[in-house]
């Protein structure tokens, strides 16, 4: 049996959700933390979905300033330290591999390409810049020319061919 | 300097079935690797294993390579079987424990475009519409439904035969199947009935039922399609037989409801019996796309009398069972389970949740369900049966691992469908309060999900139980079949299919 963080219902190992209040009951690839009804609820008081919290970022990644939000899944990944992460999707047998792999995401489908953007933690500031993908970035639906850079807001949302992310800038 | 000769199983090598998914394989491999790797394991033979593994790896991930080795295992049956079956799991393995556990399993059935058969007209349709012509459904919602059967009349085929009976508190059957329809005459039929009397959905069924079975073909696509807005009153068992004795004869049994005072859990419960789905139908306007919708997908069969029988392996039992496409709802827990027709090129995608009791000690590799799809293609005269097993090595401590994304993505919405379902059992139970709280899950949920007037919807319907009513009856639909609706794919909206 394990215990919901949440609300403490229990529920059998392997359990994937709680059935009772619907929090995640398991880890995310890459993500140390996803989103928990907690920060859902933090989201209801606000009642817009458009202007998002930044989601408290688990102990061994307290030092996160910028954290990406997959819009389909709603799973975070939080981004350590200040640093050029580069996003894409790795197949085997490829020599650079990005520093945050969508493959789990139906990245392939979505056309994302093997190096497709990078994102720049700089201080409290997020540049992006498209890596010359094939199927190109779009930042909050504008298609943004590559390697140039763009300044990000906390909230901006990326495209990555089809995979759309959305970016969450600690204040 | 290949070491794998024909004798040798490389899907065995990695744990996998042969109908393992490239995710599956590609996660296999990884596992593997990290156990075998030679600068984490320096016992004998282990760098020998992971050089197996790899190579496996190797031929696996790549689809020639792939294809080309099956051929060589097994080169009898394989390339005959028109279907593609991918399966995922929750988990790599059954962790060896002495408490229950849960597995997910996903499993996707495709059946391949065969560019032979691409000019096969799909099989002639045999269908019953069976249409609620009680005092409720006067006005917009009857004419609507009259407008598009004459519409639907004019598109038949030759070979088509389409039957149209009209109930209230009798049945009488409109227009009989036949291939010859005076078209003038039909509409004049049709144009005449008046809504008037009570519901009783029973005789309609039966009605329907009598003129399918009459010209019943097994080369066609034979379905009883119900449209209706109200409860029946005392004839729901007979309506559970006759969908019964339907499946038997695998026909198929869809329903239109419309508005909100019609028996959602009764007409659930006959689509899930027959392998056909039940439509909510919000507004009156929505019922010419939604139906011409049923129909064209009824048309577009290939494959058909669909269905899985299967077996638990010792200590599992199925708890659930939800269908995802091409129709979504949830299927039957018992062998068989009815799946209907399929599209060329169409997938059938079911999702399992299994119960694994603590195993004895000696077991390594755990059976959890074994069984067969068999399906008919009518235009190939050919019938096919396709055997699938599910199984997971047993691991003394299975490392943390994140389940495959299409499992994840669909039980993070299918919770949500169940929680409002658990909602409304609390509510008969008398269980108000944890209704309400539920409800409010559901909302904050939808919330996150980008779904914001279902989350309203859902909202206000956990006010009226904080001020001891009942959920409305049209709030109580829109939320299970706007919480069902998430599980469809995206961009195949119920409420803007096209």
């Amino acid at each position: 049996m394990i215990l919901c963080p949440q609300c403490e219902h229990r529920e059998y190992s392997g359990a994937l959700f709680c059935s009772q209040c619907g929090a995640q009951l398991y880890e995310s690839i890459n993500t140390t933390a996803a989103t928990t009804s907690a920060d859902i609820k933090k989201a209801l008081e606000i009642s817009s979905p458009a202007t998002p919290t930044f989601p408290s970022p688990p102990t061994d990644a307290a030092d996160a300033r910028a954290a990406i939000q997959l819009i389909d899944s709603g799973e975070v990944i939080f981004l350590r330290g200040e640093k050029e992460f580069t996003l894409g999707r790795s197949t085997e047998g490829q020599m650079v591999v990005p520093d945050i792999d969508l493959s789990p995401f139906d990245a392939y489908e979505a056309g994302v390409s093997r190096l497709h953007t990078s994102l720049t933690v700089r201080g409290n500031q997020v540049i992006a810049k498209d890596l010359g993908s094939a199927n190109g970035t779009r930042l909050n639906d504008e298609r943004i020319s590559a390697h140039e850079e763009h300044i990000i807001r906390h909230g901006d949302v990326l495209s990555l061919g089809k995979l759309k992310i959305q970016i969450l800038i600690r204040e | 300097m290949s070491k794998i000769s024909s004798g040798t199983d490389i899907y065995e090598w990695l744990g996998i079935s042969e109908h393992a998914s490239q995710e599956e394989i590609h996660r296999a491999y990884r596992q593997a690797a990290r156990r075998l790797h030679p600068d984490v394991n320096v016992k004998a033979g282990a760098t020998e294993q992971f050089l197996n593994i790899k190579e496996a790896y190797e031929i696996l991930s790549d689809p020639d390579r792939r294809a080309a080795y099956d051929r060589k295992i097994s080169p009898s049956q394989k390339s005959t079987q028109p279907v593609r079956i991918d399966i995922q799991y929750s988990r790599e393995a059954i962790q060896r424990s002495t408490e229950q556990q849960l597995i997910y399993a996903n499993i996707e059935l495709q059946i391949l475009s065969d560019p032979d058969q691409l000019d096969e007209p799909p099989p002639p349709l045999n269908v019953a519409l069976v249409l609620d012509t009680s005092t409720s459904m006067k006005g917009a919602r009857s004419e609507i439904v009259k407008a598009t059967a004459i519409e639907l009349i004019r598109q038949l085929r030759p070979q088509d035969t389409l039957s149209i009976v009209a109930f209230d508190d009798k049945a009488d059957v409109a227009l009989l199947a036949g291939s010859h329809i005076n078209i003038r005459k039909a509409e004049a039929r049709i144009h005449a009935l008046r809504a008037s009397g009570g519901t009783e959905i029973f005789k309609g069924l039966e009605a329907g039922f009598n003129e399918v079975l009459r010209n019943y073909r097994p080369s066609h696509t034979n379905h009883i399609i119900l449209i209706t807005d109200g409860h029946t009153y005392g004839d729901e068992t007979a309506c559970q037989h006759l969908a019964d004795e339907a499946a038997q004869k695998d026909i198929g049994l869809s329903s239109l409801g419309i508005g909100g005072k019609w028996n959602d859990t009764l007409l659930d419960d006959l689509a899930t019996r027959t392998g056909g789905d039940c439509i909510y139908v919000r507004e009156p306007k929505d019922i010419h796309d939604l139906l011409t919708n049923k129909l064209t997908r009824l048309r577009k069969a290939y494959a058909e009398r669909m269905r899985l029988d299967f077996q638990c392996g010792s200590g599992v039992s199925l708890i659930y069972a939800f269908r995802l496409n091409p129709e979504i709802g949830a299927l039957p827990l018992e062998s068989p389970i009815k799946l209907g027709s399929l599209s060329m090129g169409g997938r059938q995608q079911i999702l399992l949740e299994l119960i694994v009791n603590p195993l004895r000690p000696e077991i390594e590799k755990a059976l959890l369900i074994d069984g067969s799809f068999s399906f008919e293609i009518p235009s190939r005269s050919a019938r096919y049966q396709v055997p699938i097993t599910l199984f997971r090595p047993v691991d003394e401590n299975p490392q943390p691992e994140t389940p495959s994304h299409p499992i994840s993505k669909a039980l993070s919405k299918l919770t949500l469908y169940r929680m409002q379902e658990k909602a409304n059992e609390d509510i008969s139970n008398g269980k108000f309060a944890e209704a309400s709280i539920r409800l409010k899950n559901v909302a904050t949920h939808l919330l996150a999900q980008g779904e914001p007037e279902l989350a309203q919807t859902v909202l206000d319907e956990a006010k009226l139980i904080e001020q001891g009513q009942n959920l409305s009856e049209e709030g109580k639909k829109r939320i299970k079949y706007g919480t069902r609706a998430l599980l469809l794919p995206a961009g195949n909206n119920q409420d803007n299919e096209s």
